[in-house]
């Protein structure tokens, strides 16, 4: 009876467990955002570094999550990798078009100081 | 940042007696407590609907919007999950992400408006310049035509002027030669009546050339004393200068000198010769050039029209 007792649960707990399909899916967009913020330049902004470092993190522990069977955990993970990564791509790309919008307008600036030197 | 707030109130009260009660109350407050996460999504998530997110990047603040509606949901079905930190967690992000979107959204268009208005001036600019360019070439070319045009005018009056007197080039530059008897009267210094023409063509080709100076050098034959010669070549001179100044020659361009019998260009032994020597030399001098203060003439001009190198007789003047 005790083993009984004992056994049910864990089972249940198991059952549980496979009956959460692996997110192979959302892994491989998970996968799929990180690299994308890598390959945006996420590293060398510092505010965009922190969430890539995140996403590749939670994406770490997903994968051992699912090797663990943990599937449903994982899953959140992978949501949370997933969010990291974008908003790692949109700052980085964020910061770089300011610096170019930064530089435009010190053209302007430049140009307008030109021509009120020409004509004073 | 929103104050943190709470799915309910707790309002458990300690009443004795019921203590074991208002712990187990208690306790159920603390799980309702709203995860960091949520609280932090609440905040962003206001922020973005009420900033710049929401006018440049409303979708993303949907978005944002929809992932905190799931978030509290969650939170309210199932407080102490890790999927309701999970879900809140998410929701910071989309609404941090709405707040990102914007800012690129809007550093696009700055970019974008500047690099436009910097085409556009130095557009302007490059117009201004070709402008500035074409305007001076065209007065470099007007400039041109009127050096020719006057040059071509100046060359016309000296071939004119070589049909009433000798006119020949040296290196001091274009010599006119009057002779002295059509001039003046023998032994005198005013200008004959019949003279002015030839002079009037000369002060047409001095008019027609006013940055040169002028040298006007009167010479006279041997004959009488050389202190007369000297007097009278001056004064001959000095005529003929007045004549110009009188007809609007700047008088600040003509110098005056008596030469007298010293520079002969015939032999003083045949009357022709004298007649000759007799003569009124009216030196153009080079542009830039100043009237030389009593300089001797220079070696090298080369006479014009077959005349004679200077020191030699000449056969004949116009």
């Amino acid at each position: 009876m005790k083993i009984i007792r004992i056994l049910v649960p864990v089972a249940a707990m198991l059952g549980a467990c496979a009956s959460y399909p692996a997110p192979t899916e959302r892994m491989a967009r998970s996968q799929s955002a990180v690299r994308a913020a890598e390959e945006v330049g996420g590293q060398s902004d510092p505010h965009a570094a922190l969430y890539l470092q995140l996403a590749q993190e939670e994406l770490a522990q997903a994968k051992q999550l699912m090797n663990d069977g943990d599937n449903r955990r994982a899953d959140y993970l992978l949501l949370r990798s997933d969010a990291d990564a974008e908003l790692a791509i949109a700052l980085t790309r964020s910061a770089a078009v300011r610096i170019e919008a930064d530089r435009a307008i010190a053209e302007v600036l430049a140009i307008r100081a030109q021509q009120k030197g020409q004509n004073p | 940042m929103r104050p943190v707030t709470q799915s309910f109130v707790c309002a458990a009260r300690p009443v004795r007696g019921v203590i074991p009660l208002a712990t187990i109350l208690l306790a159920a407050c603390a799980t309702t407590q709203p995860p960091v996460e949520l609280v932090q999504a609440r905040a962003e998530y206001q922020r973005a609907r009420t900033g710049p997110a929401n006018q440049v990047a409303p979708a993303q603040v949907h978005v944002a919007k929809e992932a905190l509606d799931v978030a509290e949901r969650r939170f309210a079905d199932d407080p102490g999950s890790p999927e309701a930190r999970d879900r809140a967690y998410i929701a910071l992000r989309r609404a941090q992400l709405a707040e990102a979107q914007a800012d690129l959204i809007i550093a696009e268009r700055d970019r974008n408006k500047a690099r436009a208005e910097a085409q556009e001036l130095q557009v302007q600019m490059g117009q201004k310049a070709q402008s500035e360019l074409n305007a001076a070439q065209q007065q470099i070319a007007q400039e041109r035509q009127a050096r020719l045009e006057a040059e071509r005018r100046a060359r016309e009056a000296l071939e004119d002027l070589a049909k009433l007197a000798t006119v020949r080039q040296e290196a001091r530059g274009t010599v006119i030669v009057l002779p002295g008897s059509v001039l003046f009267a023998s032994g005198q210094s005013t200008v004959l009546p019949g003279a002015q023409s030839r002079l009037d063509g000369v002060v047409a080709a001095l008019k027609l050339q006013p940055e040169r100076s002028v040298l006007i050098e009167g010479h006279t034959d041997s004959q009488g004393t050389r202190a007369f010669n000297m007097a009278l070549s001056q004064r001959r001179a000095d005529a003929v200068r007045s004549y110009f100044v009188a007809h609007a020659i700047a008088p600040e361009r003509i110098r005056s000198q008596g030469i007298g019998p010293d520079r002969p260009v015939a032999d003083n032994a045949t009357a022709e010769g004298r007649a000759n020597n007799r003569r009124v030399e009216i030196v153009i001098l080079p542009s830039g050039g100043a009237p030389p203060a009593g300089a001797p003439p220079q070696e090298g001009g080369s006479p014009q029209g077959g005349s004679p190198p200077r020191g030699t007789p000449r056969s004949k003047y116009k």
